[in-house]
């Protein structure tokens, strides 16, 4: 408490040092804690981390052309799975403390553990991604540019009606696409 | 994820913003107060 007291009474009191050096001080110290601060989040962007719980899902992604493919783009986990602008970035590092509480906690500690709760997991993210609109995949694909001649029959009859007007979103059709998909009894769509 | 849940979340989520750059600028003077005490105010009581 008196550490605090001593700290406020300093902060209060003019200081000796020339305004530019406090201001100088400040200003560095500014960028230096925004720095530090983006490099933590990237830090939990990285596919490393990730794998760090999520490994047997990680590992998946690379039989998909999300991950090896003709043009040699790729994404990694977090492309798919945190938003990019930075407030919805905050808001899901947040939410995602309250899954490191249930990794802290062995709820996915094994591989059949995290098999047998894949899908309430799946789940939960896909409801995360059709409540956005896709955000994530429209990040990269954009519906605007798509050439309809260049797809399939089906893609395009589904493409130019459901998807263009908004009645349905990207996840609605592409589950699966980066992981392999757990048991699709009962999920609306899939049967 | 349940209504209440979602709402709790974006609350917490929207809230640690602020907190963010508050722990900043407290960490920064934190910092700034005592290189000056070293330094420029350290004859100072």
């Amino acid at each position: 408490m008196k550490l605090v007291s001593n700290f406020w009474r300093k902060l209060c009191k003019p200081s000796n040092a020339a305004v530019g050096v406090v201001i100088g001080m400040g200003f560095v110290g500014g960028i230096l804690f925004w720095g530090a601060f983006n490099t933590g989040m990237e830090a939990t962007n990285s596919e490393a981390f990730c794998a760090s719980c999520h490994e047997p899902i990680v590992n998946e992604i690379k039989e998909t052309i999300h991950y090896s493919n003709r043009s040699g783009v790729r994404a990694i986990c977090s492309d798919c799975h945190v938003p990019h602008n930075w407030a919805d970035k905050i808001v899901r590092k947040v939410q995602a403390s309250k899954e490191v509480f249930a990794f802290v906690m062995g709820n996915i500690s094994t591989e059949e553990k995290f098999y047998a709760r894949r899908k309430h997991l799946a789940l939960r993210e896909w409801q995360r991604m059709k409540e956005n609109d896709s955000q994530e995949c429209r990040n990269c694909h954009d519906f605007d540019f798509m050439d309809f001649s260049e797809q399939g029959q089906r893609s395009v009859k589904q493409h130019s009606t459901a998807l263009a007007s908004g009645e349905k979103t990207c996840v609605d059709c592409h589950k699966g696409i980066a992981h392999q998909l757990p048991d699709m009894s009962d999920v609306p769509g899939w049967q | 994820m349940s209504t209440l849940e979602y709402i709790i979340w974006q609350i917490l989520g929207y809230s640690a913003m602020p907190l963010i750059l508050l722990i900043g600028f407290v960490g920064v003077s934190v910092f700034t107060v005592w290189i000056l005490s070293l330094t420029s105010d350290k004859e100072r009581s």
